[in-house]
């Protein structure tokens, strides 16, 4: 009676560990995720700034949104260091993955869009994003909206077990 | 498991969100292109048959032109000529001793002669006479200091776009020159002046020497025009797509202190590859009419054939595409047609 009473224990003693393991792993996880968020929105915002009349003058040359690109030209380097700035800010993270998941869908529509229905393709992309190819960056920007998506998830399950 | 439904079903909307937006975006930008496919083709049932094919040199950038049962090809180096028999069954390359550095390789074209062939290097400017029994090349300045186009319209006289450095915006007009004498005539109001070095009326220039015209279709535009070998308009006219609307703006671009010229807007290309053969202009039009089956418009080229000498539309007849891939330049020798594809050179027969 009195062992099996320990061995109880012990196995609750043994969940609670591998609960806060995966805890931890699952909270590494998030962090990883948020830091490369984060590192892609700032990348993909100094790039643009850096070389800005470059940018504007690509988003004018797309038929989508020759109208507004003056206004993207900065809406789009701002929103993306609004967003960085809520990932690293662990009350707000929510909030920036689903506008991670946002942008980066949004992304992932306008080069499909693009490549399927366009008639005229030009590059808006700065850095080392501008050599990707078109077809590359579809891929590279769906991963981040799984990325965005897994962010999510974890954070929900996190959240709940705390 | 209710937090975990509310959020899946957030994430979907959000999703659906940035979906819709584009959706948006697009419709809009194909509804413009719809709008414009109110326009009738006369489509001439043609059977353009395949003869043989030739996979493509790597360096082969442009076909020149076709001369005692031989086909010329300019490549991506001004002194490297690739020459192909007409039946695409043997390929060798002739090379010259010209300069192929980036100045001269940035723009040249070919011109072939009686003996040889001409390469216009456009920045230079010069004219490198070179003729296929020996390699060493003569060198005669441009009577401009650069051009875009150019023709030959007899033993050394050509007719060339180049920019007017008499104006401040210098757009560019037509010229006629000779390397001898210098330049012996110019345009007077055949050019559309737009202030932007001639970038968004860019073109292509033929000589049709059955009908002694010159033509002239920009790439954004639904208008031609024709001018006389003294530089006098003979027409401007429509092409069959009257209702494409010409999409190319130009301006200046300041990038890392340079100031460049360049397209500020999208740009549709209407006429891709023009050429004259013989009284005959051939377009390939990028516009769809709407009678136009769209299976057949995406899996072949459109060719719209005018009159040169009055600009009259004859028909259109399509060249189908190869291996998926559309023809980005194409010509007419007698009853065959020669395509150049992306990876491979078709030739194939009129019926």
């Amino acid at each position: 009676m009195h062992d099996s009473i320990i061995d109880t224990e012990k196995l609750d003693n043994r969940a609670k560990i591998l609960k806060t393991k995966t805890l931890v792993t699952k909270v590494n996880l998030l962090e990883a995720i948020c830091f490369l968020l984060t590192l892609l929105f700032v990348y993909a915002a100094v790039s643009k700034l850096k070389d800005f009349n470059t940018f504007q003058l690509q988003l004018g040359q797309s038929p989508y949104i020759t109208n507004f690109s003056s206004l993207l030209a900065w809406a789009v380097p701002v929103g993306e260091l609004v967003l960085a700035a809520t990932l690293i800010y662990k009350p707000s993270r929510i909030i920036g993955l689903y506008g991670s998941l946002f942008i980066m869908s949004l992304f992932t529509a306008y080069i499909f869009s693009m490549l399927e229905f366009s008639y005229y393709v030009p590059c808006s992309c700065g850095g080392i994003l501008s050599s990707l190819s078109w077809e590359a960056h579809l891929w590279f920007n769906i991963a981040f909206v799984c990325l965005s998506v897994a962010g999510i998830l974890i954070k929900l399950t996190t959240s709940l077990i705390k | 498991m209710k937090q975990y439904l509310q959020h899946a079903c957030y994430m979907v909307l959000t999703i659906g969100l940035a979906v819709a937006i584009v959706s948006f975006l697009t419709q809009r930008t194909i509804r413009a292109i719809n709008d414009e496919m109110d326009f009738k083709r006369q489509i001439i049932s043609l059977h353009v048959a395949k003869i043989t094919e030739v996979k493509r040199h790597p360096d082969i950038m442009a076909f020149v032109g076709e001369k005692n049962d031989k086909l010329y090809f300019q490549t991506v180096f001004p002194n490297k000529i690739i020459v192909i028999d007409t039946q695409l069954q043997r390929m060798n390359d002739v090379i010259f001793n010209v300069p192929s550095d980036d100045r001269t390789s940035s723009m040249f074209s070919i011109i072939l002669t009686d003996t040889g062939a001409n390469i216009m290097a456009c920045n230079l400017p010069a004219i490198f006479e070179v003729n296929w029994q020996s390699p060493v090349a003569k060198i005669r300045r441009f009577p401009q200091k650069s051009f875009s186009r150019v023709v030959s319209i007899s033993e050394n006289t050509y007719v060339f776009r180049g920019r007017d450095t008499s104006i401040k915006s210098r757009d560019q007009i037509f010229f006629k020159g000779n390397p001898y004498i210098g330049i012996t005539r110019r345009e007077n109001g055949v050019s559309r002046k737009t202030g932007d070095l001639g970038l968004s009326t860019d073109g292509t220039l033929s000589y049709d020497n059955c009908n002694n015209l010159l033509v002239y279709v920009p790439f954004y535009g639904n208008k031609f025009i024709a001018m006389d070998t003294n530089l006098n308009k003979v027409y401007e006219v429509t092409t069959v797509n009257y209702k494409s609307k010409t999409i190319a703006t130009a301006g200046y671009a300041e990038s890392n202190d340079s100031r460049v010229i360049t397209n500020i807007g999208p740009k549709r290309v209407l006429n891709e590859v023009s050429l004259i053969d013989c009284g005959t202009l051939y377009i390939k039009s990028t516009a769809r009419c709407k009678t136009q089956d769209e299976i057949t418009f995406k899996t072949n080229s459109t060719i719209d054939m005018y009159d040169v000498k009055d600009g009259q539309y004859k028909g259109t007849f399509y060249i189908p595409n190869h291996n998926d891939e559309e023809v980005l330049q194409f010509t007419i020798i007698g009853r065959k047609v020669l395509a150049l594809y992306k990876t491979n050179i078709v030739l194939y027969e009129i019926a």
